[in-house]
């Protein structure tokens, strides 16, 4: 470099970078920290469509979006677990992928720890409403594919909602629908049913997952700073809105329904 | 997530049933509240920025093997923002790798699963942005430090994640990062000099701008490497303390600090991670997992003794943690003192 | 809408009187009977069930439909493909293997598997326990049950001649089986 050396022309300075590209256009519409939420309350969640029965060929599928959280499930199964001793109960595997295009980012289609994360959040919530042991020496199969993708907590959230309902598509006998809901703490307020943008800039998320049927539990999964007190808050909120979304689930499994 | 010993189905009943009872019985004589005995040794390895071993339920009066045994390790490392994986501001990673003398019944694909589990679940409390240290800054906008705290599980006889939690808090309590100074690069003079500039946060107005150059362009050690300054965070590093649930009934009865086979028994754990600090308590993480289920109403009984029993936990640690500090830096007085 | 549809977890009013008896898609929780598939709850004389439509994993007493796929003299290995009138998916068949001991109820010490069963023939029997981890044990020492189809050398179908014959409809020939009785006779 110092070799050739030019001191009539301007030389650049030693080390350069490509810029950065940060879409800084002083948008109005666009939401940004600090800011009141937009277009809904913040315990309004936003719109779900959800159709079951959408894979043909699986036993039960289900596909949910929520603006722009886009996840398909197929449940296949019950069948025969190979290559394991015998089993008393039967096995819920949760598989998830993301497509490569479903974030900012490509993500390669190979097995990373966040699709195995997801999935173990969602087995969590799902576990106890399935009856296995009604399936023994049995593995069920659940594939979640994220087609897009608006916030880790959104998916776990959508993708409980979407597997429970491919299991009830599936006649998988439960002892009651799942449904899931997110929630993030923005300053002294609770947000429900956070997008991406909103999770990153809340001091905490929090994801419950209930059987409103059975007015239970089936899993918690809070990160980040709160105070215990909103830590309840927080829960109360979700399962309230658990209760909504198991009405539109209720109807989207009731209207797919054909008697033979 | 699943118990890592196999138990029939009347091991299971017999567990539970004794736990159950009225005046609860456990295999070692212990309360439901008991915990085993905790040891803890900071500064075991000697070329990371900071180190614990921790033990849970180590007999005395034999040798290591028994009891839970956990290492973490905290290393540094220096990192490009520009052209590097760099993130302005520092980045905090988090580690956990299960050793096959552990689990010597999993195959090696379970044995990832569950690192992968353990790792998760330490990654996302520990480097979430609530609690990210302020000093891992080198040059603002160049160099940052790289924080990684890599946990191995030596042995796991139950309770796994309070020995993984109490190992990462120690860890990070004894880390001192390196303290540095900017060193400046001068082209205006031609002199080739270095100037030391004290290191200061202004971040130079634009990174383009070649009219001003301010910015400093590398560092140095100010000091011998041991020297340093302990991770600067807003709060507290969180302890964990984790309720076996017996029942799913509206009044649960919980139990601390379970065996691995007491773990396999029981259908419910909840994972709870306080931090305690001056300005309040403070929930960094909530976990549930098992295939139970429970009521929310209990939920605020159990947040409330989970929390009691944290503060106890993190008040003991952190009275350990200053009689370990002292007594390291005693042995280095009288060592110094022999030569 | 139909007001009679349960979906999984919805409370089952139950009818004064003897408490009835809880068959599949049906569970008791807390002393409140409770559905958990989706579908329309029926009764039939004591029990109530809501109808399985999917397929499911074979019970005992199960009865089930498979190929021969492999024939030892001490055992025959079935694909079952049927469960209780419900087909299976394709590929996710279950392993069911008849032993020589629960070919037929008479005459077991003399049972040969090669004059009772071939490779490819349809079977029907009935699941008598979940077996070990590979396979469910099948029996077919019923009247009803055994051999339901099967092509002789030739390559035809073969009509069943008597409880352990079966004739090839083109040759004549008779081949050794153990064969169902069939429905309606």
């Amino acid at each position: 470099m110092s070799t050739n050396f030019d001191r009539r022309r301007i030389n650049g300075p030693e080390d350069s970078f490509s810029p950065v590209l940060v879409d800084d256009d002083e948008d109005e519409t666009k939401w940004r920290p600090g800011k009141p939420r937009q277009s809904r309350q913040p315990q309004d969640i936003r719109p779900i469509f959800l159709q079951p029965g959408l894979i043909s060929q699986a036993n039960g599928s289900a596909y949910i979006e929520t603006e722009r959280t886009k996840i398909a499930c197929a449940v296949y199964g019950p069948r025969q677990s190979k290559n394991v001793g015998y089993i008393e109960r039967g096995r819920l595997n949760v598989q998830v992928k993301f497509a490569p295009f479903s974030c900012h980012k490509r993500r390669a289609p190979i097995r990373d720890a966040e699709d195995r994360s997801i999935a173990v959040l969602i087995h969590q919530s799902l576990v106890s409403s399935v009856r296995l042991e009604l399936f023994p020496k049995s593995t069920i199969d659940v594939f979640l594919t994220i087609i897009e993708n608006d916030g880790i907590d959104s998916c776990v959230a959508t993708g409980t909602v979407a597997a429970s309902t491919a299991l009830a598509d599936a006649g998988i006998e439960m002892l009651g629908l799942v449904t899931s809901c997110a929630a993030t703490l923005m300053g002294e307020e609770i947000w429900l049913d956070p997008n991406h943008d909103e999770a990153t800039a809340g001091a905490s998320t929090l994801v419950l997952a209930c059987m409103p049927a059975l007015n239970v539990v089936t899993s918690v999964w809070q990160n980040g700073t709160i105070s215990p007190k909103q830590g309840l808050e927080c829960m109360k909120a979700c399962q309230e809105r658990c209760e909504t979304i198991h009405s539109i689930v209720a109807q989207s499994l009731v209207s797919n329904f054909t008697p033979e | 997530m699943s118990a890592t010993v196999s138990l029939s189905k009347s091991e299971k009943s017999y567990i539970r049933t004794a736990l159950g009872e009225l005046s609860p019985i456990r295999a070692d004589g212990r309360s439901l509240l008991d915990y085993r005995s905790i040891a803890l040794e900071t500064g075991v390895a000697s070329l990371a920025n900071g180190s614990a071993r921790v033990n849970i339920g180590k007999t005395a009066g034999e040798e290591s093997g028994s009891g839970t045994e956990v290492i973490a390790a905290v290393k540094l490392e220096v990192e490009g923002v520009l052209e590097g994986e760099g993130v302005d501001g520092g980045r905090l990673m988090c580690t956990v790798s299960c050793s096959p003398a552990a689990y010597p019944h999993l195959s090696s694909a379970a044995l990832d699963d569950l690192s992968y589990d353990m790792t998760i679940i330490l990654n996302q409390c520990l480097s979430h942005p609530s609690l990210h240290p302020k000093n891992l800054v080198i040059i603002p906008k160049r160099r940052s430090w790289l924080l990684t705290l890599d946990v191995i599980v030596l042995s796991d006889s139950g309770n796994v994640y309070d020995a993984l939690f109490l190992a990462a808090r120690s860890a990070l309590c004894d880390t001192k990062v390196p303290k540095t100074r900017s060193v400046q690069y001068q082209p205006k003079s031609n002199a080739l000099g270095e100037q030391d500039v004290e290191m200061s946060a202004e971040a130079p107005a634009s990174i383009f701008s070649t009219k001003e150059v301010k910015s400093t362009a590398d560092f140095e050690l100010a000091d011998y490497w041991d020297e340093g300054e302990p991770l600067d965070i807003n709060q507290e590093w969180p302890v964990c303390v984790t309720l076996n649930l017996l029942s799913a009934k509206s009044l649960p009865t919980y139990f601390l600090d379970a065996t691995s086979q007491e773990e396999a028994a029981i259908p419910l754990r909840l994972l709870l991670l306080f931090s305690f600090s001056p300005s309040g308590t403070r929930l960094q993480s909530m976990r549930l997992m098992g295939d139970g289920e429970i009521q929310l109403e209990s939920m605020t009984q159990l947040l409330e003794s989970g929390e009691n029993h944290a503060r106890k936990l993190f008040q003991a640690l952190k009275n350990k943690l200053q009689e370990e500090d002292f007594r390291r830096n005693q042995k280095a007085l009288a060592r110094f003192d022999l030569r | 809408m139909d007001v009679d549809l349960k979906l999984p977890g919805q409370p089952i009013q139950i009818p004064r009187g003897p408490a009835p008896q809880l068959s599949n898609g049906v569970y008791s929780r807390d002393g409140q009977v409770r559905a958990s598939l989706v579908g329309i709850p029926i009764y039939q004389a004591s029990t109530l069930s809501i109808r399985r439509v999917r397929p499911h994993p074979p019970t005992s007493n199960s009865i089930v439909l498979g190929t021969v796929t492999r024939l030892s003299p001490i055992q025959a290995t079935v694909s079952i493909t049927v469960v209780d009138g419900i087909p299976l998916l394709p590929g996710e068949e279950f392993t069911g293997v008849i032993r020589v001991q629960d070919v037929r109820a008479t005459d077991k010490d003399r049972v040969k598997m090669g004059d009772c069963f071939r490779g490819g023939d349809v079977v029907k029997g009935v699941v008598i326990s979940l077996g070990d981890a590979q396979s469910y044990y099948i029996t077919t020492a019923r009247n009803d049950l055994g051999v339901i189809f099967a092509t002789s050398e030739a390559g035809y179908t073969m009509q069943a001649a008597s409880w352990q014959e079966m004739r090839c409809p083109k040759t004549g020939k008779i081949e050794k089986r153990k064969c169902a009785k069939p429905e309606g006779l």
